[in-house]
């Protein structure tokens, strides 16, 4: 038994090992109508998530018809084969079910949460809806003007264009370099015949996962998937893009930033990528009053072994309340109410960026605190105890996303998709628990260079230009203007 | 056309076997044991939320809450988040009009650990003089309040709502968060006050989730907290004597929105009354799905709206049901309020089918089980039962609340809310149609 414990007492925090972290209890097969089913039983409640997900993340996206991967899945419930939009709609709220579609760079998914006594209606509802979507024209003209509208929202949205300036400023005018959204002048293009053809090409049961978590019995899940007739692919699949290459239109020129790029030999990410200038973009929202900022570097592919160890730099730097830029500019200088750090790794490559909101007054500041951190991981060798707090802080998080049915549903189909996901579980799991102190001042100086930091900071010029350039006092003396839009 | 299954009692209510008790100090303690995974989400919840706020000091709560989140300087330099952090936990601090809380979800193992940077909290949340930490705090949170209202509309649109349907006296006419000028306002005095008066064993209640022993964690609470003063006795707080508003005028605010955002408010019970499950089914009956009732009116027939939505808005002693629209694309502000006012009325005193009151019953049942199958969310609704009922032990029994009423009982409340006079209509307009 624990022995007591008065206030002031401090109580030493165990071993991970101590943590006791359970196996997955996942299963996974291909049904003999060549469905491949992952079944994770949870019998918490009585209720069931159920996803398809496919391969047809945004890097499927074709040439010149940026947004399609993304559109796609939005249109699945717009009419069927077997059954119209609205009666796809009646049949879903009969259910009281949540349908969640989405995508992200590598994968599409058509999510359903619904009571178990449902299950059977509601496999069959998704399986008609991911595998015989049709996509009615009045529909796609309807989505496409709504997806226009988002377009011209994001323009509007201090936020969506801190994000995609950065993306710009790193990927040039590769598929990471782009909103996944689509541009206005490659959304007008889609119709209905490209959006059938991508479903075809990318939403088969071959390239595709059915991810059952919940309160469900296998048996009869499995019978019941495996009884469904699903239509045969009527040409291969096209192949996946190998490598980061520009995907602009025939003829279009290269905005500076792409054209100054160069191939950056012996890449760690996979591929060639594009190297950033470092340096302010400063873009212009005159009524903001507050200046949002993104500060960016490439980074790693997800199959890096450095990812690991990264993950556990970006922890001590920016990830939880007690990291270093969250103690600095938040807890000591007031500066900020949120500020994190992250390497976002992709199949192809990924970024490392920190993001914040502060005053416009304090933008220069932040900034300038940010590189000091940076700074600091690169010059100095990071405590083992910090080490130990990120690596407990990380093998926890495993812990909690993996305790919520619905989190490790949405998580088994995309890991799938790449690899074995429970092996991805624990191979994550073991290579964080093993990243020692001594390697992260390496890690830091080869993946964190401050020459090439990317800031982009958006809000009103008028307030922000003084703080970059010129002699000025409140000049920000670590990163120098670049450009103003 | 496939057939969905009636709901069967082994759908109803899964085992969530509560134990709670309270310390000599008045500690209460509530534990919820779930042996399935080795984790455990903790709630020390103070019965110190926004409605204790001085009304010229609105957001003095939320400010005791940034500072105690971090805890007084130390001899260690470390602080609460950091010591929750390094036990393997995640850690957060919100409040609402009616709590204040900590929250940590940690490796079971970690248990002793959290537990003890709480008493540490609970013995000692903050340094009323330490001017400098509040000068800080006090920064960050009016930058929390400009990314709110810059990323947020929906917190701008309950505040607005609140300000109608309760008068200025009244606690929850106040934005939990805080305003700036009285945020500024807030003196060292203040905040040793609100903390002398309202951080103690009295004010609070513990609740446990997850991969825990109930012998065990008995005995290991009791060590933690027993020796911890009880604190000084409050006053009780009448929540507001005087009359509510009659009647409302509508409000038009403009926003940064491409169309008007129409909404149309009621207050109603508090959370866990009767007239809440009835909120609840209602609201999702009209709103929820594209397929629902106010869509079909407002969406497929009249074509105003886009979109619509409904949510019901839980605090202890009231509550807000509003019924939102989103404009079509060139559909005139006036023209969108107009519509949303006709349907719901037409809808509130139109009753309500079986079919109806089946799918609002499988989606309520849904979304609680979506909520209570995670230890966190758990937490919370435990937390609330405890706080504000002074019942943990209902978790097990909440599903059989969504399926007692039947359609005359749920058309009933309907038709009353439509005889309610105060009514708060509140629509976000496009910048460039309010100039």
């Amino acid at each position: 038994m624990t022995p007591g414990v008065c206030p002031g007492t401090p109580i030493t925090a165990q071993s991970p090992d101590a943590w006791d972290l359970p196996a997955l209890n996942v299963v996974r097969k291909t049904l003999a109508n060549g469905l491949r089913v992952i079944l994770a039983e949870n019998h918490t409640v009585p209720l069931v998530f159920l996803s398809w997900t496919s391969q047809a993340g945004f890097e499927s996206d074709p040439p010149r018809l940026e947004g399609l991967a993304s559109l796609t899945p939005l249109l699945l419930r717009e009419g069927t084969a077997h059954r119209s939009a609205s009666q796809i709609t009646r049949e879903l709220d009969d259910l009281g079910a949540d349908l969640a579609p989405g995508s992200d760079w590598s994968s599409a998914f058509l999510n359903l949460e619904l009571l178990t006594c449902d299950f059977a209606a509601g496999a069959e509802l998704l399986l008609d809806m991911a595998c015989g979507a049709r996509f009615p024209d009045a529909a796609v003209v309807r989505l496409r003007q709504r997806r226009l509208a988002e377009l011209e929202l994001r323009h509007r949205d201090p936020r969506a264009l801190a994000d995609d300036e950065l993306a710009r400023a790193l990927f040039g005018e590769t598929v990471y370099g782009r909103s996944p959204l689509g541009a206005p002048t490659t959304v007008q293009r889609i119709n209905a015949a490209d959006l059938a053809a991508f479903h075809d090409d990318h939403y088969r049961p071959a390239t595709s996962y059915v991810v059952v978590a919940g309160s469900f019995d296998s048996e009869m899940v499995t019978d019941l998937l495996g009884s469904f007739e699903l239509p045969a692919a009527t040409r291969p699949s096209p192949p996946l893009p190998l490598s980061l290459t520009p995907t602009a239109e025939p003829g279009a020129e290269l905005p500076k930033a792409a054209a100054a790029t160069e191939r950056q030999s012996g890449s760690h990410i996979g591929g060639p990528v594009l190297r950033s200038h470092g340096g302010v973009r400063l873009v212009n929202v005159s009524h903001a009053t507050q200046t949002e900022i993104r500060v960016g570097l490439t980074g790693v592919a997800r199959d890096s072994g450095d990812l690991p160890g990264l993950e556990v730099l970006s922890g001590i730097l920016g990830g939880g309340s007690a990291s270093r830029m969250a103690r600095t500019l938040r807890q000591h200088q007031g500066m900020t109410y949120h500020i994190r750090s992250r390497f976002a790794a992709r199949r192809l490559g990924g970024t490392f960026v920190v993001n914040t909101s502060v005053a416009n007054e304090a933008t220069g500041a932040a900034l300038a605190g940010i590189r000091h951190e940076i700074e600091k991981l690169r010059d100095e060798r990071v405590p083992a105890a910090d080490v130990e707090q990120v690596k407990r802080r990380l093998l926890g998080g495993v812990l909690r996303r993996f305790q919520d049915f619905f989190v490790t549903g949405a998580t088994l189909g995309p890991a799938a998709l790449l690899d074995d996901p429970v092996y991805d579980f624990e191979r994550r799991r073991q290579a964080i628990a093993t990243v020692e102190p001594d390697g992260l001042r390496e890690l830091a100086r080869r993946y964190l260079d401050p020459e090439r930091l990317v800031a982009v900071v958006v809000g009103p010029a008028a307030l922000l230009r003084s703080q970059f350039s010129g002699d000025g006092a409140r000049r920000c003396q670590p990163f120098s203007l670049e450009s103003i839009s | 056309v496939i057939r969905t299954a009636p709901l069967r009692d082994d759908d109803r209510l899964p085992r969530f076997p509560v134990e709670q008790w309270r310390l000599a100090n008045g500690l209460r303690i509530v534990v919820q044991a779930d042996p399935r995974w080795p984790l455990v989400a903790s709630r020390m919840c103070y019965d110190a939320g926004s409605r204790w706020d001085p009304s010229s000091r609105s957001g003095l709560a939320h400010l005791c809450e940034h500072l105690a989140f971090y805890g007084p300087k130390s001899p260690s330099g470390r602080t609460f988040p950091e010591r929750i952090e390094s036990a393997g936990g995640s850690v957060q601090a919100v409040t609402t009009t009616d709590r204040l809380s900590f929250s940590a979800v940690f490796p079971r193992s970690e248990l002793a650990a959290v537990l003890a940077v709480e008493a540490e909290r609970m013995a000692r949340p903050l340094e009323p003089q330490d001017i400098e930490a509040l000068e800080i705090q006090r920064r960050v949170l009016v930058q929390e309040l400009r990314e709110r209202s810059q990323s947020r509309l929906r917190a701008v649109v309950l505040e607005q709502i609140h300000r109608l349907l309760f008068p200025e006296s009244h606690p929850y006419s106040r934005p939990p968060a805080g305003e700036p000028d009285n945020i500024c306002a807030v003196t060292p005095e203040d905040i040793q006050t609100f903390a002398t008066s309202h951080f103690s064993p009295r004010n609070a209640v513990l609740v446990l989730v997850g991969g825990l022993s109930i012998p065990a964690t008995a005995e290991l609470v009791t060590n933690t907290f027993e020796a911890l003063p009880a604190g000084p006795e409050r006053d009780p707080q009448a929540l507001f004597d005087g009359q509510l508003p009659q009647t409302v005028a509508p409000r038009r605010v403009p926003a940064a929105v491409s169309g008007t955002h129409a909404h149309v408010a009621w207050s109603v019970p508090g959370f866990g009354q009767q007239g809440w499950y009835l909120a609840s089914l209602l609201v999702r009956g009209l709103t929820a799905g594209r397929s629902s009732p106010l869509a079909r009116n407002l969406v497929d027939r009249a074509g105003v709206a886009q979109e619509v939505r409904g949510s019901l808005v839980t605090m202890r002693d009231a509550s807000t049901l509003v019924f939102g629209a989103i404009a079509a694309r060139g559909v005139e502000s006036g023209r969108l309020e107009q519509g949303l006012l006709e349907a719901t009325d037409r809808l509130l005193s139109s009753g309500f089918s079986e079919t109806g009151l089946e799918r609002a019953r499988k989606k309520a049942l849904s979304d609680h089980y979506a909520l209570v199958q995670s230890f966190e969310l758990r937490a919370d609704l435990c937390a609330s039962l405890a706080c504000y009922l002074d019942a943990p032990g209902r978790l097990e029994t909440e599903p059989q609340r969504y399926l007692n009423p039947d359609v005359d009982t749920v058309a009933a409340f309907a038709s009353g809310l439509r005889h309610k006079p105060a009514r708060a209509t509140l629509s976000l307009i496009p910048r460039a149609e309010a100039a």
